[in-house]
Parts: C-alpha cells; sequence; structure tokens
C-alpha cells in the first residue's frame, strides 16, 4: 500500500537533506548559534580590550613617571657635581688671587719673573680648568698660557665685566665661546683679584675644561644612550656628552628630558633618554602582556564556540529525535489503526511468548478473548518449523463451529513467518478463514464429478445404441434413417469431447492434472499421433500423412498428454482443411529441441487471432461459413497440457482473408527440450 | 464364457445384452441389483465379472473385495466399469485388485473382443 496522505505529510515536515555547500551566513550562523551568544563574545572582547588598554596606559604613565624621576635625580647629581666642581676650581684659585692682589702688576714680564711658575703650577693642578689668563683692571692681558692673548684687551668680554663687580671670592661664568687658542668650545669663568681693602688688582679668566667634565658627565651617566647638556644660564650649552652630536634638538617627541637648575642659576643640568630606550622594558612587557592575555583569551574563545557548537549540535539533534519520535508515534498509531482493522487475523508472539499481540479479526476467528489464547491456540497447530525457515510456512488452525449441524470445524489457514535469532524468534501468523472457501470447492468436485457421472451414463447407453443400430441394423432401415442415426453418433461423440474437456480444464484448474513425464522418442510419438488420428479424417476426406524425420531424438513428457494435444491440433486441422485435403504432421530435431508440426491447407488465422485463438471459449476467428463447430477449449487445453510438459506452443499461419489466397494455411509448433539418445539405445 | 454384468443402469445391461447376442461364445448373466449380485458371485461358475463402480451399497469396490475375498472366485478377472476417468481413481482400482478399468463411455462393438482378451490372459 502507499503511503496515506497523513504520513506524507509527516514525511514532509521532515528537514530536506542538505545540499550543496552552505552559505556563508548559514555556516555562520550554525558555527555561533545567532545573535546572542555573538554578542557575549563581543562584548567579552572588547571588555578584554578595554581591561588592556588601561593597564597598559597605566604601565606607560608609571614608566614614563619612574625614568623621568631617576632622570631628575641624575640632573640633580650632575648639577651638584659641575656646582661642587666649579667651586672647588674657585676655592683652589683664592691663595693665587690672595697672593697677586698684595702688589700691584707690572706689565707681562713682571708677572712672569714674579708669578710664572706658580700661575704655570696652579693651571696644572686645578683639574677643573685648562687655560689661565691674567687681565689686568682695564681688561689688558697681563699673561695668558696661551702666549698669543699677551697684551689683547679683553675688556668687553662678558665674564671680565661680570667678574670686575663681583667681591673677592666669588666667580663669573661667561656664555661659551670658540677659543681663537685652540678653535675649542670653552666656557669662560672669571674671579676678580682684589686686596683687603676690596681695590681691584685685576681678573683672572679662565675656561672650563671640557675634557674634564665630558670625563664627569660620562662617568655619571649610566646608560650609553643617556645624553647630558649643561646649559649656561645664557642659554647656551656648555658641556655635553660626546654622545651630543651638534644641533641636536633633544625634543620631547624623542626623548624623556629632565632640566634641573643648578643652585646659583649658573647653569641648568639637561638630562635626556631617547624615548624608545625608556619605554623598551614597557614596550617587552607590552608585547608578553598582549602575547599572553591574547593566547589565553584565543583559548577561552574557541573553547566556548567548540562548547557553543557542540550545545547547538545538541539542541539539533534532540530536535531531530523529538521529531521522529513524532513519525514513529504517529506510525504506529497508523500501523495500529490497520492491524486493528484488517480484514485478515493476525497474531505475533515471540519465542518465550514474552510478548504477544493479535488483532480483533485474528480473536473473532479463533473465538478467544485475549492475545494469549490466541497466540496459544495458533502454537498448539504449528507444525515443527524448520530451521532454516526460507519462505512462509502454511498450516490449517482448527476450530469448533457451534453453528454447524455435523459439528465440523472451522478451517482457518495460517501463514507463518519466523524472523529473528534463535534465541529470540518472532512469529507473524496470519489467519484467513478458508471454511467457507473448501467446502464450496468440496461442494463444486462434488457437483462436477457427479454431473460428469450423470452424463456419461445416459451418453453411453446412447453411443453404444446408436453404434450397434449403425453396424447391424443399418442395410434393414432406409438410407434417410442411417443418416439420422450417423448424424445422432456424431453429436454424442462431440458431447463426450465437450465433457472431457469440461473435465480437464477443472482437474488443470485445480492443479489435479496428473502429469507423469517419461523418456520418449520422437519418432514413436510422430507415428501414434498418426495412427490414432487417421480416422479422424477418413469421413471428411482428409488425409493424414507423416514427413519424414532426419534424425531422431529424446523428450521428457507424458505419452497420454502429448497425444491428447497432437489430437487436438490434428483433428482441428482436419476439420479446416478443403475436403481431398492434406494435414501434414512432421517432427524436427535442432537446437536441443525437438519441435512436432502440423500443417494444414485450412483459411489461415488472422494475425489479430494469434493471440486470442489460445484463450478459453475465444470469441470465433473466422466468418460464420468457415467457422467449425468445437467446444471452445481444444487449444487453450493443448497450451496447458504442453506449458505443464515444459513445452511451448506456436503458430505460423497465411490466412486467407490477408490475401494468402490458395497458398493459405496454418502450422502449429510443439517444441520441447531435447535430449540426446544414448548410443547404445541408438544401434538397438 | 460366462460372464457376470452388474450395474444399476438397466439400459447399460441391455446394451451389453445387444453387444454380446450375436457372440455364441458367450453366455451373460445381467444383474441390477447389486445385493443380488453378492450371491450370485456366491453361487459361482463365473468366467469374468463386468461390474459398475457407482451403485447403492453395496457398490462395485464392495463386489471386488467380495470376489477376491473369496478363494474360488479370487483368480478371475474383474472389469470395473466407471464413469470417473481420473487417473488416481484408476490406479486405485487396479491396486485393489481390479483386472482393468473401462471408462464410459465404451464401444459396444469392441467388448466382446476386450473382454476375450482379459479371459485369456488370466487363463
Amino acid at each position: 500500500m502507499p503511503h496515506s496522505q497523513k504520513t506524507r505529510a509527516i514525511l514532509a515536515q521532515l528537514p530536506e537533506p542538505p545540499s550543496g555547500p552552505l552559505g556563508w551566513r548559514k555556516r555562520f550562523t550554525r558555527t555561533f548559534g545567532g545573535g546572542k551568544f555573538l554578542m557575549l563574545i563581543s562584548g567579552l572582547v572588547l571588555l578584554l580590550v578595554g581591561l588592556l588598554a588601561y593597564f597598559l596606559y597605566a604601565d606607560y604613565q608609571r614608566t614614563l613617571e619612574e625614568e623621568r624621576n631617576r632622570l631628575d635625580y641624575v640632573g640633580g647629581m650632575l648639577a651638584e657635581q659641575i656646582e661642587g666642581s666649579m667651586d672647588r676650581a674657585t676655592i683652589q684659585m683664592q691663595p693665587l688671587i690672595k697672593d697677586i692682589a698684595q702688589r700691584p702688576l707690572f706689565g707681562h714680564e713682571w708677572v712672569e719673573s714674579q708669578y710664572g711658575a706658580q700661575l704655570r703650577g696652579a693651571l696644572a693642578e686645578i683639574n677643573q680648568i685648562d687655560s689661565l689668563v691674567l687681565i689686568d683692571p682695564w681688561g689688558k692681558v697681563l699673561w695668558s698660557s696661551a702666549a698669543q692673548l699677551v697684551g689683547v684687551s679683553l675688556a668687553d668680554r662678558g665674564y671680565f665685566q661680570k667678574a670686575i663687580r663681583l667681591s673677592p671670592g666669588d666667580r663669573a661664568i661667561g656664555v661659551p665661546i670658540t677659543s681663537r687658542g685652540t678653535g675649542r668650545r670653552v666656557t669662560p669663568i672669571a674671579w676678580p683679584i682684589r686686596d683687603d681693602s676690596g681695590e681691584l688688582h685685576g681678573v683672572f679668566a679662565s675656561s672650563l675644561g671640557e675634557d674634564h667634565f665630558e670625563t664627569l658627565l660620562d662617568e655619571t651617566s649610566f646608560v650609553p644612550e643617556m645624553k647630558v647638556e649643561v646649559i649656561m644660564a645664557s642659554g647656551e650649552v656648555g658641556f655635553s656628552t660626546p654622545n651630543v652630536t651638534g644641533n641636536e634638538e633633544l625634543s620631547e617627541e624623542n626623548y624623556l628630558v629632565s632640566v634641573t637648575p643648578a643652585n646659583r642659576d649658573e647653569f641648568s643640568v639637561a638630562v635626556a633618554l631617547p624615548m624608545s630606550l625608556v619605554l623598551e622594558p614597557f614596550r617587552n612587557r607590552t608585547f608578553r602582556i598582549i602575547g599572553l592575555v591574547g593566547a589565553l583569551f584565543a583559548i577561552a574563545i574557541a573553547s566556548a564556540v567548540v562548547a557553543q557548537r557542540r550545545a547547538l549540535q545538541l539542541a539539533q539533534s534532540l530536535r531531530r529525535s523529538e521529531r521522529d519520535r513524532g513519525v514513529a508515534l504517529r506510525a504506529m498509531s497508523e500501523f495500529e489503526t490497520i492491524f486493528q482493522t484488517v480484514d485478515d487475523g493476525i497474531v505475533v508472539f515471540d519465542e518465550g511468548r514474552e510478548f504477544e499481540k493479535a488483532n480483533r479479526k485474528a480473536r473473532e476467528l479463533l473465538r478467544v478473548e485475549d492475545a494469549s489464547a490466541a497466540s496459544a491456540q495458533v502454537l498448539a497447530a504449528m507444525p515443527e518449523l524448520d530451521a532454516k525457515m526460507d519462505g512462509p510456512e502454511v498450516f490449517i488452525v482448527e476450530v469448533e463451529d457451534p453453528d454447524h449441524p455435523d459439528n465440523e470445524p472451522l478451517r482457518l489457514r495460517c501463514r507463518v513467518t519466523r524472523l529473528g535469532n534463535k534465541s529470540d524468534y518472532s512469529y507473524y501468523c496470519v489467519l484467513n478463514d478458508i471454511t467457507a472457501q473448501e467446502r464450496l470447492a468440496e461442494a463444486r468436485d462434488h457437483f462436477v464429478a457427479s454431473v460428469n457421472h450423470e452424463m456419461r451414463t445416459p451418453l453411453a447407453s446412447l453411443t453404444g445404441s446408436l453404434e450397434i443400430l449403425s453396424s447391424r441394423y443399418s442395410e434393414a432401415l432406409p438410407p434417410a434413417a442411417g443418416k439420422l442415426i450417423s448424424m445422432s453418433l456424431r453429436n454424442a461423440e462431440r458431447l463426450l469431447h465437450l465433457i472431457n474437456d469440461i473435465l480437464t480444464v477443472q482437474a488443470i484448474d485445480h492443479g489435479h492434472l496428473a502429469v507423469e513425464l517419461k523418456p520418449l522418442r520422437a519418432s514413436t510419438v510422430l507415428q501414434d499421433a498418426v495412427e490414432q488420428n487417421e480416422g479422424y479424417g477418413l469421413p471428411l476426406n482428409v488425409r493424414l500423412t507423416q514427413a519424414p524425420m532426419q534424425g531422431d531424438a529424446l523428450l521428457e513428457a507424458d505419452p497420454m498428454r502429448l497425444q491428447q494435444a497432437l489430437a487436438n491440433l490434428i483433428s482441428n486441422a482436419m476439420k479446416y482443411s478443403p475436403r481431398d485435403g492434406e494435414v501434414v504432421v512432421g517432427a524436427d530435431t535442432s537446437e536441443g529441441k525437438v519441435t512436432f508440426w502440423v500443417r494444414d491447407q485450412g483459411p489461415g488465422i488472422p494475425k489479430s487471432a494469434k493471440r486470442r485463438i489460445f484463450h478459453r471459449f475465444a470469441r470465433p476467428v473466422h466468418s460464420p461459413g468457415v467457422q467449425k463447430s468445437g467446444t471452445g477449449l481444444g487449444l487453450a487445453i493443448t497450451k496447458e497440457l504442453v506449458e505443464r510438459q515444459n513445452g511451448e506452443v506456436a503458430l505460423e499461419s497465411r490466412a486467407a482473408e490477408e490475401g494468402a489466397e490458395g497458398r493459405s494455411g496454418t502450422t502449429f509448433f510443439l517444441s520441447f527440450p531435447a535430449h540426446a539418445i544414448p548410443a547404445r539405445r541408438m544401434m538397438a | 464364457m460366462k460372464l457376470l454384468a452388474v450395474d444399476d443402469e438397466a439400459d447399460l445391461l441391455s446394451l451389453v445384452e445387444f453387444a454380446l447376442e450375436i457372440e455364441p461364445d458367450f453366455e451373460p448373466t445381467l444383474c441390477s441389483n447389486s445385493e443380488a449380485a453378492q450371491d450370485l458371485i456366491a453361487q459361482g461358475g463365473w468366467d469374468i465379472f463386468m461390474i459398475d463402480l457407482m451403485m447403492p451399497p453395496p457398490g462395485g469396490e464392495q463386489l471386488l473385495e467380495q470376489i477376491r475375498a473369496n478363494p474360488a472366485t479370487r483368480d478371475l478377472p474383474v472389469v470395473i466399469c466407471t464413469a470417473e476417468t481420473s487417473a488416481g481413481r484408476r490406479e486405485k482400482l487396479l491396486a485393489a485388485g481390479a483386472t482393468d478399468v473401462l471408462a464410459k463411455p465404451y464401444s459396444p462393438l469392441e467388448l466382446a473382443d476386450y473382454l476375450r482378451k482379459l479371459v485369456a490372459g488370466a487363463g
């Protein structure tokens, strides 16, 4: 049976199987399960990025702050050292100043002679200075460590002007200049030379030794990249670490700069570190943190995605199984409905009879109340089943019939199918009440048998009487009476034929037709056929001749049934032959077949009727003038008989109706599988 | 040749009579009552029996049984006539002791020769 509409509706609800690649949107949704989960993940990512940014920013600020503090400290320390260095130089110069302030100064040669050695000694002794110039109160150089300056006026120099106003023990720092003598950049320093009364005797000028301070700064720097500049009050750079080149600006962009003014505002110290260096630990830390946090977060997100996916799959399969359950339930209820309402009795049970089920019809047929009694009754009647059951087994279950006058039982045909393993067989039994069917068949058989007897008995008297009459008294009767007698005899024989044919058809339909196959020689079959049927043609004036055979072969057939089939064909052929005509029979043995044939010179069979003529009581093939009387069963019986003997029936015909004038006729062929004749028998 | 023909159908008995009346070697006795036939069989002196199968009891089979049970008649040929033609029934009758089974309708013209052959065969 096809699916009911309900089942089809259920099937239509099932999801379509996926076809082709999914679109990204679908795939995305399948992976992430849509909006909520995505929002959650995005929120977490944003939060993490925010926190990370805040943390990094704080770390950046702290790093800068720490470095700046360090630079401030270094700057302060340098300023103190430089200042201390200048103080020391000033103190070291005081004895010389005091000494020179005792007397007036008289020209270069005098100073040279009086103080030359002392001045050179001081220059050598005081590290902080790398030159020494003695200037008179008007600005003229009286003595200089660089000889070319002697006699030159330095009255316009800032440091000189500053120094002549200073009180004893003080110092003046000048604007850094490029030395005329050495070409080097120098920062002038000057001390006033005053006696005890305060009168100015001159000015000592010198330059702060660049080498000394550079070494100082260099030694104080704790990293090679650190740049230090000493900026004089005038704003010009006095000294710097050697790594400060030319006009380089220590911009805030590229450098972290700390400027510390000295106590006396003579100069300030700028300490700078390249930003790249300052931020290097920060950068390293950042990379590490971002890497670590990123990796952790990626793992967390991946886990979440996997978990989400699993959850989605689970949900999906839950939905699917829920739907499948629905389908199964409906199918079950549908099955139950069919099971209960079907017109066959059905009993199902398993080996241990733990599961037993019987539908309404089965309970009704077996006249029991429940499934257990039903299966018990079926099981009691069931024969021992073969271990290898190829198909369903059929047996009869007899049930008492209270309505039957003779207490004949009801007979139920049970068709059992066994499924499953040896230890766990299930039996499916389908029950049909065949009582009525069997009783009907019995009644019919009885009817046919009695009709047969009742018809044959009077027919036997009739034909017997007519035969005796025609053979013994025909001479005593008028010619017309003889004709009437032979007509009666012919019709009595026809009636007998009809009865025989009906009985044969009945036997075929009931499977009672006994066919006993025996090895037969084709030549013998043909000879018998000619002998048995020759007589039939005499009143019709038709000859029966046998075509010569080429070789011989054995076939398996029932001799009586084969002759019956051949007799049908031969009698038909004779009936349809013209007067003085000829029917030829023959047998061919070739291609593993034995083929008997019967050829007539009759009107032939039109193509349209070639199949129909083998049907029982087929409508006439020929027009009323040509059609001969018959039972309408002959060819149908012939076909059945031949097929029962593993043979085939065929025919070839040229019908007069279809324009085969003068050459018309029909040949019927009966072919059977051939068996070679064993050599010894051939010789015999 | 003494023949006992038993058949409840009187016409068929007449037919046997007609068929054999021109045969001087046949002495047919016709009996349409199977009960009476039992006595005739018991009297003895027969050469061949021709008995219808389907008669009111005792039927043909019972008469056959009686003939075969009696040592005096045991070896005589018995022809059972029947309208039933199935192969199974024929085999069954032959097994029960019938010499041959003659299907109705048979040709009365060939009856004398047929019976002679059977008697010759039995002798």
